[in-house]
């Protein structure tokens, strides 16, 4: 019994870290992985669905949180909040620090207060490692090429296009670190590329010059012990204006994907942020967080036919936090956010501002069961939206728990930060670029139910085993249908666009997780998930349907020496399908088609280190198996690809 | 399949002997087979220089192969290729002071086009891809730690119609013991 009683104080203790901290993708994942950019990260991360059109602009939706379209999951960095998002594009890569210098990613899946955040739409933070004592300087270079070029051929009847290449990607940063003040000045430097002839095909306005993407991103971080607590400083900006240090001389754009025009635009993205967070620790078991940060987006048109498509919005974010850790664990606190909007084609300003409160207690109904259960309150103009949640934790034996979340959520249209958020408030974008459109009563306040019930089986300190239900309930939810109509002539789609403001719909699903540990240096896991619709109208049943139903996960990963390493991972999918697009496939000659075959995704990668780990190479296969690899049926084909990565580490030069 | 392979390789492993030697050679090598691409272009021949070292299980190799190919038609660019590759493999002793290397290979395939008599687009003056490759090597020590080698190799280009050579390469090599030095650098 007392045994037991160990037992469970060490579940709740690990429990307690769980409401902090949810899952995580630890820093020797990331390495063994070999991930290169900030966007691969979403390989790891089997709950998520995720598509691209190009390689470099993800979309992702958490756990069956929201639809693919919606793009309102919130990423933080060191739970500081980072508002990288345009439109519908939220591209992580914006994000001024390269995976060389994460400690490890912080996963949100299941609705919750995080970081005086409300979670609903799941969240990512990045943690960052903590600099070595003394004065460090690193480096980095990686790239990547993708398989499938002419070669010779070029010059033959088995002519071909050029396909992707990725990089060269530059990063270099100077840190130092001691007890109370740590800290890095970061430079990153990027180049991409969507020059696939999917991409070109269906955007014939656009140069090749125009599918080539440049990106630099400095930033600096600096985390310091001061008045009782830690507080952490990050100023960060990310242009697609200019690319310094770059050997090749090509124009610099960003590309963005406007869904209801089914085109892309290449734009100029300018992201800015100045933001600090931390705490006062009042004693061992109570402090005050705060959080504040001033961020702006700003995204403009380069091409002529875009000419007068300037945007610029601006965030000032604020955040007060009392939390109580000792024998009544409790926390409340308060934030307020203001948003303000500006065009180039309108003279008027536009501010969106809220105020939000929130709080939260640990309790416990039961002797082995620990629940922890969190409201927000947010107040805007006439309007609030109630948010809440429960999680429960019952520890039934020493080896098997049940973990019951349950969270209903209201969302006042408000807190979208996307497309329409401008158009709702007189910025007429879609008018701007031609896209005719139909946008009556304006968007609703959206209701969410959600529910996940998790088992846990620890069959020994090597073998566990999740198994999951889920279910979601939406109500007034938008969604927003384009029809695109290929134009065979032109190879351009010409666009329908409905909008739906109170579509309503239900998702269940079932997952399994197993992690192995066969040896020390060898482990494997397997990662299940099933989603579903149960029952909805057929807006909200075509989104589900672009989510592949079946998703399996196999990750081995061989880690014999700090020095070495090797990692494999298969994935599949299950096949999906966008009937946004009627008769694509004989409209195109074959070459869209709407459904999305299943997908059998093999990657690969190798890791050594040299010279007491100061040297780090990387070499990882994505594709392997060569598939014809397509995430949206417009975008990209991925063949195997390459990617290589070097590191230089001087840790510690000057103590 | 990994599952199989990985218990082989914990049992096989060791650190100790990892980077003990280091060899140094030099391949002549001759593209022997016929398949489209040789509809196009010939080889003249290349050369490899190549270091070698033990590694945890195995072996492990870094080389540069330098090959160059003339066209047979004036509608197509003589080129010439340089492959930096990485290697991976297993000896096998044979009697008589000889040895047969099982080794399979990754690499980018540099390919630079000639423009003197052709219109070549800029953009492809020079184009890269990836290359996956078997080979055997079968070696005879010659004196002490001099090795005559021939080799038998496989390369697939994965160019959108793959380039498929066989080569056969015969060289020599050196084996050194490894200073200290190189040691610690590779652990």
């Amino acid at each position: 019994m007392i045994r037991f009683k160990i037992v469970l104080l060490l579940f709740c203790v690990s429990l307690s870290g769980f409401a902090q901290t949810g899952s995580s993708i630890s820093n020797r994942q990331l390495i063994s992985s070999g991930i290169n950019r900030l966007s691969d990260v979403y390989t790891l991360m089997n709950d998520w669905d995720t598509y691209t059109f190009d390689g470099y602009r993800w979309y992702a939706s958490a756990n069956g949180l929201s639809s693919l379209q919606n793009q309102n999951w919130i990423l933080m960095l060191d739970g500081q909040i980072i508002d990288i998002g345009f439109f519908n594009l939220k591209n992580i890569n914006v994000l001024p620090l390269t995976i060389n210098h994460v400690d490890s990613v912080q996963i949100i899946n299941h609705p919750k207060i995080f970081s005086g955040k409300f979670a609903g739409d799941g969240l990512i933070n990045v943690r960052t490692l903590k600099q070595k004592n003394g004065l460090s300087v690193t480096g980095r270079y990686s790239a990547g090429n993708e398989t499938g070029d002419p070669g010779p051929y070029f010059y033959t009847e088995h002519y071909s296009s050029n396909v992707e290449e990725n990089g060269p990607n530059l990063s270099a940063s100077i840190e130092y670190g001691s007890d109370d003040i740590w800290g890095r000045l970061f430079f990153y430097t990027e180049s991409f590329s969507a020059t696939d002839t999917a991409m070109r095909k269906r955007n014939p306005q656009l140069s090749w010059g125009d599918f080539k993407g440049r990106r630099f991103s400095p930033s600096l971080q600096a985390v310091f012990n001061a008045l009782n607590g830690t507080h952490n400083l990050f100023l960060g900006y990310s242009t697609s204006e200019i690319q310094p240090f770059h050997p090749r001389t090509y124009t610099s754009n960003d590309l963005i994907f406007i869904n209801p025009a089914v085109k892309d635009y290449p734009v100029q993205m300018i992201f800015k942020h100045a933001g600090i967070n931390g705490s006062f620790d009042f004693s061992s078991n109570s402090c005050l967080n705060y959080s504040l940060k001033a961020s702006s987006n700003k995204l403009y048109g380069t091409r002529s036919e875009s000419d007068n498509f300037a945007h610029l919005k601006s965030n000032y974010y604020s955040n007060l936090e009392y939390r109580n850790s000792g024998q009544v664990k409790f926390f409340f606190g308060t934030g307020f956010d203001y948003t303000e909007l500006s065009a180039s084609y309108l003279s008027e300003e536009k501010g969106i501002g809220f105020f939000k409160t929130y709080g939260g207690i640990e309790f416990n109904l039961f002797e082995n069961v620990i629940s922890q259960t969190g409201t927000e309150i947010l107040f805007t103009k006439n309007k609030t939206a109630f948010k809440g949640y429960l999680k429960s934790c019952w520890q039934y034996t020493s080896k098997l728990w049940f973990d019951l979340n349950l969270a209903v959520i209201q969302t006042v249209p408000e807190e979208k930060s996307d497309l329409w958020q401008w158009i709702e408030n007189g910025y007429d974008v879609l008018e701007r670029l031609g896209v005719d459109y139909s946008f009556e009563g304006g968007r609703k306040r959206e209701l969410k139910f959600t529910a996940d019930l998790n088992a846990g089986y620890k069959l020994n300190p090597s073998f566990n085993l999740n198994v999951g239900l889920l279910y979601r309930n939406f109500s007034n939810y938008f969604i927003e249908e384009v029809i695109g109509i290929y134009n065979p002539d032109s190879s351009v789609f010409n666009s329908i666009v409905i909008t739906n403001t109170n579509s309503l719909g239900s998702i269940a699903g079932f997952s399994i997780k197993i992690n192995n540990k066969i040896f020390s240096s060898l482990a494997q896991s397997i990662d299940y998930r099933f989603l579903t619709s149960a029952g909805g109208d057929s807006s909200f049943k075509n989104q589900l349907e672009t989510i592949p139903a079946h998703k399996l996960s196999y990750a081995v990963t061989f880690n014999p020496f700090e020095s070495f390493s090797l990692w494999a991972n298969l994935t599949f999918l299950s096949p999906v399908s966008w009937s946004y697009f009627p008769e694509l496939e004989e409209l195109s000659g074959g070459f869209y088609k709407n459904n999305l075959n299943e997908r059998f995704i093999l990657d690969f990668s190798v890791r050594k280190w040299f010279w007491d780990n100061r040297l780090r190479f990387n070499l990882q296969f994505k594709n392997i198996l060569n598939n014809e690899l397509q995430y949206h049926p417009l975008g990209a084909k991925f063949n195997l690809s390459v990617f290589f990565s070097a590191e230089i580490v001087f840790n510690s030069i000057i103590n | 399949m990994l599952l199989l392979i990985f218990p082989a390789i914990l049992t096989a492993q060791n650190r100790n002997s990892a980077f003990e030697t280091f060899s140094l050679g030099v391949n002549y090598q001759s593209n022997i087979n016929r398949n489209d691409f040789h509809k196009y272009w010939l080889s003249d021949g290349g050369i490899e220089g190549y270091f070698s070292t033990p590694f945890y299980f195995g072996k492990t190799q870094f080389g540069i192969t330098y090959m160059s190919f003339s066209a047979k038609s004036d509608d197509q660019p003589d080129f010439n290729s340089l492959l930096l590759y990485l290697q991976w493999g297993y000896k096998f002793g044979l009697p008589l002071n000889s040895s047969l290397a099982l080794n399979a290979s990754t690499g980018l395939f540099q390919m630079n086009f000639d423009d003197s008599d052709l219109y070549v687009d800029p953009g492809l003056l020079s184009e890269r891809e990836l290359t996956i490759g078997l080979n055997a090597l079968l070696s005879y020590s010659i004196y002490n730690d001099w090795y005559l080698n021939l080799q038998l190799s496989y390369l697939n280009v994965f160019t959108y119609k793959k380039i498929q050579l066989i080569n056969l390469g015969l060289g020599i090599s050196k084996t050194f013991r490894s200073p200290q030095w190189l040691k610690d650098f590779f652990n």
